[in-house]
């Protein structure tokens, strides 16, 4: 089973993938802090919509330590990290609802809001639908064993793209939060 | 001249002619010697005739005896041997090194591949159930460690074995004490026909099997293949016999050939096959459940494959060599990757680059809807082999540990008590591991049953026939240690103490009321644990006397009996009794299931359930000596599984269905918010450029 996509060896572009945003979030911080525009005039959303986005998240944060970490660590993903990774999952398809729902820009209500965080808000949402869609296919009876393996190849890029994009979606919340967008 | 001398010839005389013993004469002497190696060796590969022709060759040949002379039926009473008769056409020599014959070779043993089903020596007048193996498996006592001659081995289990290759030089020292009739009896031979008999041509294994068990060796063949009549038996023989005296002679077995079976000229037509038949394997590969002597065996379907068309040599393959194919994942073997390909993966899947996928019509799985993590998990075998799992693990009985073919009244439990199919998480030697790493895949089990002693803290088995004569007298056991164990008769005065009734106590017990009835087999009951004990310490007691400085075990059911200093038995501590009272598991393959039976079919919750039998079928360990008790087992305490963390993921199952339903709602209204986000969007853009 090769979890590669178009060659490229998933194990070892983990730890790059996440240093690398990392490194384009704090450019970003750097950028955001040295050219401050705050509006007061920022969408603001509900204490439902907030909590929804914590709990999507924590579960990403879950997700991720679970998946990564395990793959890094052993290869693959079992034990007990795989129950909490399949715990978390169920979770996160249901707060993804919660989530396009408040989160993905509507017209003129979001209109003025950092373009970085609608533009992330969108990639977090198609990922992650990516991620989820994955993963449902695998659950029915139609994928056979190599359509299996190149499904679980899919999850994890999406999910691996679903995790650095959720860190710079909620980056750009952070920046406008603190008055910085 | 032969072709071969011609060029031996030249190549020497080449050497000679030409003064190559100027400055370095090693380089030429070195490539002389490599030259004529490698002549006669392409002429030793050409040395036997072939027919090459797929209708075969009609075998009718003339017979030699072990001393190369002709057999006339008319004259010459000593059997044929297969060396001397087929070995004039085919390469025995090489052939005798193949894996059903090696296994008393040292350098056959180095690399033995996964465990496999050990030669079981039972003797039933000693409870004595041992796991006994020339390849080493871990679990299996090799012979010479026991004590046991390879012809002890050839007498003991070479009814159900194809013959054995002596081994020579210091291999071939018996270990001291043995027993070793090698002058009398000869070596097990090597009987071609035990497996290239066209079945229907009247050859008979059974009668192998019984002319071994009276140590005919050399005689076995020939009886076997019906050429002939044997009478009389090598085993009232003494060990020290002189073979050569005439009063001996009179005594050797007589051997009446069939005349009708020669032709005019000498020959006989030996009805044979290239591919040995099924029935030549079932012989001593046969396995079946306890209760199929009760006469179930109609209700278990064939192996798919069976009924596919395959025969056990489609898979089992070997060249000339004789070096069969075992089939299991990862097995080393002479032909390189070719072996794999005739494991199931090999078939079924084979890799990237594979080209023999879907040999001999072996259709491609989709295992639609199974996570791929399940292949690294359990074997193909675990999900399609072997019987279908249920609340208990059954007892089955093998060719060679039960004397299947040996017409006797069978119950179906008689000892060894051999258990399958129970999953066992293995590593990539076969070695089992716990539950955390490895893949399950099925066995059959057995508990050892043995006399030992505990030696500077170490449990070591006796030899076997040793054993048997330092308990005989104290168990007064003549045929059967279970049977004759257990077997108490109260005595009048004791009937009459119990039933109070002079007329009560001479009636049978069957005639009795069933108050009567109950108080006496109360007694006898009673009766019946004194006596094992008492004649079990005494047994103990006669071992320790032979063996001062060691302390006496008998090992059963994963217990080891001991006595203590107040004169009862005891269980010895675990700490002490160490690995060796564990049960020995081999993998099972075979009696595969078609999909629509395989493990899974019906759901995950077949293995994925709280109770499911994969993890919590239960079976109880037969202890041998009577009125033992033992524990009923669940099988994830012989996985050493993390049952807590099952039973996590077990919970995870229940409302799976629902949990489908509900993602894929979930899912379906993602994409109606985002589609719907998107075309807000898209118009709010389309009506701010229209403005």
């Amino acid at each position: 089973m090769s979890p590669d996509l178009f060659n490229l060896p998933f194990v070892k572009l983990i730890i790059p993938t996440v240093l690398a945003t990392l490194v384009i979030v704090s450019l970003l911080a750097l950028w955001v802090m040295s050219t401050r525009r705050h509006r007061s005039d920022r969408y603001q959303r509900g204490w439902f919509s907030r909590i929804a986005y914590i709990a999507f998240i924590v579960c990403v944060a879950v997700l991720s330590i679970t998946a990564f970490g395990s793959i890094v660590r052993e290869g693959h993903m079992q034990h007990y990290a795989l129950i909490a990774h399949t715990s978390g999952a169920g979770a996160f398809v249901f707060l993804l609802i919660a989530v396009s729902a408040t989160y993905l820009p509507r017209g003129s209500a979001t209109r003025d809001n950092w373009t970085v965080e609608q533009w992330s808000a969108w990639i977090l949402v198609l990922v992650s639908l990516c991620t989820v869609a994955t993963m449902l296919i695998s659950m029915v009876p139609v994928l056979d064993t190599q359509g299996m393996n190149q499904a679980l190849v899919v999850h994890r890029f999406a999910g691996l793209a679903t995790a650095m994009v959720a860190i710079v979606h909620l980056f750009s919340l952070v920046a406008g939060r603190l008055g910085y967008r | 001249m032969t072709k071969r001398y011609q060029v031996l010839s030249s190549i020497a005389s080449f050497s000679q002619v030409r003064p190559l013993l100027r400055r370095n004469s090693s380089v030429p002497l070195l490539a002389l010697l490599l030259a004529l190696l490698a002549v006669d060796n392409l002429f030793a590969q050409n040395r036997y005739a072939t027919s090459d022709s797929m209708a075969g060759y009609v075998h009718w040949i003339d017979l030699y005896d072990e001393s190369n002379n002709k057999i006339d039926s008319n004259e010459n009473s000593r059997p044929y041997s297969p060396e001397k008769t087929c070995g004039r056409c085919h390469d025995f020599k090489t052939i005798a090194h193949g894996f059903h014959f090696n296994a008393a070779l040292p350098t056959a043993n180095s690399d033995v591949g996964r465990p496999g089903l050990p030669l079981i020596w039972n003797d039933p007048r000693t409870g004595t159930n041992l796991p006994v193996s020339f390849r080493g498996w871990p679990g299996t006592h090799k012979p010479q460690d026991l004590g046991l001659s390879n012809w002890q081995m050839s007498a003991k289990f070479g009814g159900y074995m194809p013959g054995l290759t002596a081994p020579t030089g210091e291999a071939a020292q018996a270990p001291t004490g043995s027993i070793d009739r090698t002058k009398i009896t000869g070596n097990l031979p090597i009987d071609c026909m035990l497996c290239h008999n066209r079945p229907g041509s009247g050859y008979s294994p059974f009668v192998w099997t019984e002319q071994i068990q009276d140590q005919n060796f050399a005689y076995a063949p020939t009886a076997a293949l019906g050429l002939g009549v044997v009478t009389g038996n090598m085993r009232r023989l003494k060990d020290d016999v002189d073979l050569n005296s005439d009063e001996v002679k009179e005594q050797l077995p007589k051997l009446k050939y069939e005349l009708e079976k020669f032709r005019s000229d000498g020959k006989v037509f030996i009805d044979l096959v290239r591919k040995p038949a099924n029935e030549s394997c079932y012989y001593c590969h046969t396995s079946a459940s306890s209760n199929s002597p009760q006469g179930t065996r109609w209700q278990h379907d064939d192996d798919i494959h069976l009924r596919a068309g395959l025969k056990c040599s489609d898979c089992h393959r070997n060249g000339l060599d004789h070096q069969t194919v075992r089939g299991f994942e990862g097995e080393k073997h002479v032909s390189g990757t070719f072996a794999a390909s005739l494991s199931c993966q090999g078939c079924h899947i084979g890799d990237d680059n594979s080209k023999s996928v879907g040999r001999l019509g072996a259709p491609k799985p989709a295992h639609k809807g199974l996570p791929p993590l399940h292949f690294e998990k359990l074997s193909c075998t675990a999900c399609h082999s072997g019987p279908q799992l249920n609340d208990e693990i059954g007892r089955q009985i093998l060719s060679s540990a039960h004397h299947l073919g040996d017409h006797i009244k069978r119950t179906g439990n008689e000892l060894p008590a051999i258990y399958g199919n129970v999953m066992l998480p293995v590593n990539e030697t076969g070695s089992p591991v716990d539950g955390d790493s490895g893949k399950y895949t099925p066995h059959r089990m057995m508990w050892p049953s043995f006399w030992g002693v505990v030696r500077d803290g170490k449990l070591q088995p006796l030899n076997p026939e040793q054993a048997y004569e330092l308990v005989r007298k104290p168990l007064k056991i003549r045929k059967d240690f279970v049977d004759e164990l257990s077997e108490v008769k109260l005595t009048l005065s004791q009937r009459k103490q119990i039933l109070g009734d002079d007329k009560a106590a001479r009636m049978k017990t069957e005639e009795l009321d069933e108050k009567q009835r109950k108080l006496i087999e109360e007694a006898e009951a009673g009766e019946r644990k004194k006596q094992i004990d008492d004649r079990m310490i005494a047994a103990l007691k006669e071992i320790e006397t032979a063996m001062p400085g060691s302390q006496a075990v008998y090992v059963s059911a994963g217990q080891g009996i001991v006595k203590t200093d107040d004169g009862k038995l005891s269980n010895l501590p675990e700490e002490k009794l160490g690995t060796l009272a564990d049960p020995y598991a081999w993998p099972s393959a075979h009696m595969v299931r078609p999909a629509q039976q395989s493990l899974g079919a019906t759901g995950c919750q077949e293995c994925h359930g709280k109770d499911s039998q994969f993890f919590f079928a239960k079976l109880k360990p037969i202890g041998t000596l009577p009125g033992q008790e033992t524990n009923e087992i669940t099988v994830h305490e012989l996985q050493k599984a993390d049952i807590q963390r099952l039973a996590q993921w077990s919970q995870m199952f229940e409302g799976r269905s629902a949990f489908k339903i509900a993602s894929l709602i979930a899912f379906a209204l993602t994409c109606v918010i985002t589609v719907s986000a998107l075309a807000v969007n898209l118009s709010s853009s389309w009506r701010k450029s229209t403005r």
